[in-house]
């Protein structure tokens, strides 16, 4: 899973603090596991380093500086291009796919899309197996399958998902 | 036990939401249930009536026997004839003031007062009625009560006379007192017979109703009961659970019997069953009948539906998956018929016609067991001739193998068909021969019509009476005498008919006559040149008259173009009797006179008979034969034709609701099949041919295994009576057509069904 | 390759209330095996009974080889459907007082084919999906998925364009279902015959060419657009 993509993808509503897009990281997606402040910080040089984000002047007040930070047109475009390539289908992927869907309701893209664009790529790897099993002998048989009904585990999480689409929208969407 | 009960009461009227089916079969039970009880009521009162008859026909024996102190009661009885039916009445005068009253009179009419049942006052007003009310005069004083009578519709009527005009009288009793003891009631073997072949006639269909209806739309109700079965309910459990439901149909069908036979009683009174009519009050039924009837009706209902379950029982999973059913039990099914056939079979070696009681007993029950075998032995029939069956275009496979199934409600409604079309074919033959066997002369009429016959001890007082009236044209006299022929040991007499030509023509189509001439009709006993010699008859034996001798020129009659008063006799003119030794019949001979009229017949007889009245019963007139009673044998005929056709296509309609039902409740079963088919493009006019096959087929099973057990049963009955053959093509055509309309209104009632269903609706899974 | 054999475009349809289809658009492909996908009451059944002249849209157009569907009478779409098409759908559809066999024959019998003819082809499709033991019994003996390769052969063996099949393994365990969708799509591909395989299940789904998903009523098939 791509946190830089994800940070870059929660700047696109507007310019955040650091500590917000920790703070917003953690809310959405931490499941326990908490962004370190180093890691923001780390992964927002990265970003500002290849132009994607831009700082958006200091905010004075109590307690240390803070910068603000937004996303640029080539940083748009990345998280387009991104939400809009389907994920190799892989066994374990639901961090990376439920990712995606919030993103796409944060920033009012579809996240029907996001799912559909999905389900082809993991039909197509289907097919394949599929095709592979009905030519091989039974083991062959047994691993595809194996294969094949967890692709189908993925799926349904994602139809599921997409049933739940608008209440998932109202719990991410403040 | 209760608590099965209870549960078998829940799903009869449960809960308020009521399946139509569960609805349908509960009404159908009680109302067959019903119908078997308010017939079998009266038909228990049977014993009831009988006795109270045979109590009054004993009091009303005149007893002869001189009684001291008693001045005994001047009787006569007097035949008016009216065509096939007479009247009879009773001429009566007292002697002096202790006259015994006749039962049925609150006093003795005086001389020109008549006293009659209410039977005879409806025949006064009769066509034929009114002349014989026109004979009697007088004037009606009051009514014979139920002493008097044997039935409620006995025609009896006292007639008032001076006692001076009867005591002379030959024909007269004297009665010192009326009533024996009462000798038994109905104990006529042959009459038990009928009435019970009759019985099982009017009872087996409705009998088959009940248990059919009992089993109506039983389908859902047997899958309902399997699954609970499955579920671990025991057989007893399902048992009760089955019977409580249609006891409930039982027990409200006996309350609608009662309640119908207690509403209908008073109205019996006015009904006339095959001309007889009885005494409302009579009809009290047996209390040992009644305790059976309300427990072997609600038992039989009870029992047909747990007896419908045997297959839910002993194998439900083959219910709720559409399985084969079990073999049933055939040896019973056998046993009946092939008794039924062996009695009836056994009658084919007794002599045509000769055949004794044993004989009519044999053939009742041989008739009833073998309807009551064929019904049993249908369902199997049916089975097997389906099982037969096999191709056809799809819509009949459809039928066929549906049939092949499911064919116990068919063949439930084939049976019902089978007995009472079978019941009709026999009752109807038999009443439709009776009425055959009429002697067939007197169909011949003369040119000029007769209206009246009279004769009598004042038959000459008669004459200037009937010349008098308008009406009639003119009166011809004939005199009838017996002449003896051939050697002595070897005599034989002939009927000598005598009269003018114009008389002679009256009786027999003559042509040309002239005086001197002597016709001989059909076959008679004397051929020409016979010598005879008149004869008459006395207490002490015959007194021979004069000779005669038969000419040698007769000229021959044949019998159908001659009365039935003329065959096989000689007509003579006078001239005949002149030339040929100049003997004239002796005074003893009977002489009558024939009224012909040109006018109106039946009027002419009316004025006729009218002007006659004042010699009473000393002069008869009697119309020609087939002047009035054509009419009555024709409407008894079609009363009954009535009965038999009613019940049939009562029991027609039972069927065709039945076949409905069924045909409801496959195709709501086939709702998913059925889509699918027509999603696959296969048309509805298939699917509507297989439901008129499925209807078709067993009602066509039915009607021809009908009009054969009919014919089977019908043709040893006749030979037992002697009747000819015949049979009413009118009936069957009528119960056939009505088997087809049937049919097709039970298809094109499933119709809408039948579209609702193919509908994409039948597709969407439930 | 060929243009599309079956087309269907912006088909509208309205239960009472409910609005089954509101804009669908897809095509079929001679000889494809196409999967129509989507969560249950999204209008599935519905787009599968119009495309197969089983029910007419409320509007929309829907074109088989070129022929207009929604403006022919039932009749003929009765008669099309019986010639052209094959169905499977999801149980109960074999009729219950007819051998299996019969059943098979059946859409031959009612084409004017004589019953010896019919039989002999039926019992050849039996034996192809694997049942041909099962000729004699009736459907209320064999098991769902025994029953379910009835409806296969009885779908097939008309020789039709299309065969829809409308969640032919949902009453099926994985593995009677992977039998039967074998052999579905296997006789349906031998036989050059399209197919349009109604199913929310992708494995299911996986057995096809190409899918298009049904949502709310609407639907969208790429190989329009283009
Ligand atoms: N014949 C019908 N009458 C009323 N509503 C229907 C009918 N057919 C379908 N619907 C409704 O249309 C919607 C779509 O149904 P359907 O096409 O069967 O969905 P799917 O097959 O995708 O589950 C559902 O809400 C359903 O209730
Ligand atoms: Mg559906």
């Amino acid at each position: 899973m791509s946190v830089s993509r994800t940070l870059l993808a929660l700047l696109e509503p507007g310019p955040r603090h650091g500590y917000d897009l920790k703070r917003a990281y953690d809310e959405q997606f931490a499941q326990g596991r908490q962004l370190a402040y180093g890691q923001v910080y780390s992964t927002l040089s990265r970003l500002l380093r290849n132009g994607l984000v831009e700082e958006a002047g200091v905010e004075h007040g109590a307690g240390p500086d803070r910068k603000r930070y937004t996303i640029t047109d080539a940083g748009v475009t990345d998280v387009e291009t991104w939400l809009g390539t389907a994920e190799n289908p892989e066994p374990y992927l639901q961090n990376t796919l439920y990712t995606k869907v919030v993103l796409a309701l944060l920033s009012g893209r579809s996240a029907t899309e996001v799912l559909d664009t999905q389900r082809s790529a993991h039909l197509k790897v289907m097919r394949e197996l599929t095709r592979r099993k009905t030519g091989g002998d039974l083991a062959d048989q047994l691993i595809c399958d194996h294969a094949l009904f967890h692709l189908e585990a993925d799926l349904r999480w994602l139809e599921l998902t997409a049933a739940r689409l608008d209440a998932l929208a109202e719990v991410v969407r403040p | 036990m209760i608590r099965d009960l209870l549960l078998g009461l829940r799903l009869a009227v449960g809960g308020g939401r009521m399946s139509g089916q569960a609805l349908l079969r509960l009404c159908m039970t009680t109302l067959g249930v019903g119908l078997a009880v308010a017939i079998l009521l009266p038909a228990a009162s049977a014993t009831t009536i009988a006795n109270e008859q045979s109590a009054r026909s004993a009091g009303q024996t005149p007893l002869t026997e001189p009684v001291s102190g008693v001045d005994p009661l001047y009787q006569l009885d007097w035949f008016i004839e009216t065509g096939d039916r007479y009247l009879q009445a009773v001429v009566v005068a007292p002697s002096g003031p202790d006259t015994p009253i006749p039962p049925g009179l609150d006093r003795i009419p005086s001389p020109g007062e008549v006293v009659a049942s209410p039977g005879a006052l409806d025949f006064f007003d009769t066509p034929e009625g009114s002349t014989a009310r026109a004979r009697i005069g007088g004037e009606v004083v009051g009514e014979v009560t139920k002493p008097g009578l044997g039935m409620a519709n006995d025609q009896v009527v006292f007639v008032g006379a001076e006692p001076e005009r009867l005591a002379g009288e030959e024909r007269v009793q004297e009665v010192y007192s009326f009533g024996v003891p009462p000798s038994g009631g109905l104990r006529d073997v042959t009459m038990v017979a009928l009435v019970s072949t009759v019985a099982v006639i009017l009872l087996l269909p409705l009998l088959i109703f009940v248990t059919s209806a009992s089993r109506m739309g039983a389908a859902q109700r047997e899958r309902r009961l399997a699954a609970l079965r499955l579920l671990g309910v025991s057989a007893r459990q399902v048992r009760r659970i089955a019977a409580a439901e249609s006891l409930v149909g039982a027990l409200a069908g006996l309350a609608l019997g009662g309640g119908l036979f207690v509403a209908l009683r008073p109205l019996i009174a006015d009904l006339d069953l095959f001309g007889v009519r009885f005494f409302a009050e009579d009809f009290v039924p047996a209390w040992p009948l009644v305790a059976l009837i309300v427990l072997v009706v609600p038992g039989l209902a009870v029992g047909a539906a747990i007896f419908g379950l045997r297959r839910t029982i002993v194998e439900p999973l083959g219910v709720v998956r559409h399985g084969k059913p079990t073999r049933r039990r055939m040896w019973w099914r056998w046993a009946i018929t092939g008794v039924g056939a062996l009695l009836l079979g056994s009658t084919l070696f007794t002599e045509e016609r000769s055949g004794g009681p044993e004989v009519g007993v044999a053939l009742a029950a041989g008739s009833a067991l073998l309807l009551i075998g064929v019904a049993a032995l249908l369902p199997w029939a049916v089975e097997k001739t389906v099982a037969r069956l096999r191709g056809g275009s799809p819509s009949w496979q459809f039928a066929v193998r549906r049939l092949q199934l499911e064919s116990g409600t068919a063949s439930r409604v084939v049976s019902g068909l089978v007995v009472v079309l079978a019941g009709s074919i026999l009752i109807q033959t038999l009443v439709g021969a009776i009425g055959l066997t009429e002697p067939p002369g007197g169909t011949w009429r003369s040119q000029t019509p007769v209206v009246a016959e009279v004769s009598g001890e004042r038959a000459d007082e008669a004459l200037p009476l009937l010349e008098a009236e308008p009406d009639v044209a003119a009166v011809h006299e004939i005199t009838m005498s017996p002449l003896n022929v051939g050697a002595y040991q070897s005599s034989a007499t002939v009927g000598l008919v005598t009269g003018d030509c114009a008389a002679l023509a009256t009786q027999a189509e003559v042509g040309d006559c002239a005086d001197g001439d002597v016709f001989a009709v059909g076959t008679s006993a004397a051929t020409g040149g016979d010598t005879g010699r008149f004869v008459s008859y006395s207490d002490s034996g015959p007194v021979f008259g004069p000779e005669w001798t038969v000419p040698d020129e007769l000229r021959h009659i044949p019998a159908e173009s001659a009365s039935s008063l003329a065959s096989s006799t000689l007509l003579v003119t006078p001239g005949a009797l002149e030339t040929l030794g100049g003997a004239t019949p002796p005074e003893a001979s009977e002489r009558a006179y024939f009224a012909t009229t040109t006018g109106d017949p039946k009027a002419a007889f009316v004025s006729a008979a009218t002007a006659l009245s004042p010699l009473g019963w000393e002069a008869d007139i009697r119309p020609p034969m087939g002047l009035f009673d054509s009419v009555r044998i024709d409407e008894s005929t079609a009363a009954m034709r009535g009965i038999m056709l009613t019940a049939s296509l009562f029991v027609l309609a039972v069927a065709a609701l039945s076949l409905l039902l069924l045909s409801v409740e496959q195709t709501t079963e086939r709702r998913r099949p059925l889509a699918a088919l027509s999603a696959a493009g296969v048309p509805l006019p298939v699917l509507a041919r297989a439901s008129l096959w499925q209807n078709a087929i067993p009602v066509t099973v039915g009607v021809v295994l009908a009009v054969a057990a009919g014919i089977g049963i019908t043709l040893p009955t006749l030979r037992y009576g002697g009747l000819e053959f015949s049979v009413d093509a009118g009936l069957i055509g009528v119960v056939c057509g009505a088997a087809v309309l049937a049919v097709l209104a039970a298809t094109a009632v499933t119709l809408p069904l039948l579209r609702q269903v193919t509908r994409l609706d039948g597709l969407r899974a439930e | 390759m060929t243009g599309p054999l079956l087309v269907g475009r912006d088909l509208h349809k309205t239960f009472g209330a409910t609005q089954a289809l509101r804009g669908a658009d897809v095509s079929v492909r001679a000889g494809e095996v196409l999967a129509v996908m989507g969560p249950s009451g999204s209008g599935k059944s519905t787009l599968l009974h119009c495309l197969a002249g089983i029910v007419t849209p409320d509007s929309g157009s829907i074109e088989y080889q070129g022929r207009d569907l929604v403006a022919m009478s039932d009749a003929e779409r009765s008669a099309l459907r019986r010639t052209d098409f094959g169905f499977v759908f999801q149980f109960g559809q074999l009729v219950p007082e007819l051998t299996c066999l019969e059943n098979v024959a059946l859409p031959l019998r009612l084409g004017g084919v004589k019953r010896k003819v019919a039989e002999a082809k039926a019992r050849q499709w039996l034996e192809r999906v694997e049942v041909g033991e099962l000729g004699a019994r009736r459907p209320g003996d064999v098991s769902g998925g025994q029953g379910q390769r009835v409806a296969v052969a009885r779908a097939l063996v008309g020789d039709p364009q299309v065969v829809f099949a409308d969640e032919p393994t949902g009453a099926l365990d994985s593995l009677n279902g992977e039998t039967v969708m074998q052999l579905l799509t296997e006789a349906a591909r031998s036989a050059n015959a399209a197919v349009v395989l109604v199913t929310h299940e992708a494995r299911v789904a996986a057995h096809s060419d190409r899918e298009i998903v049904v949502r709310d009523g609407t639907a969208t098939d790429r190989e329009l657009v283009s």
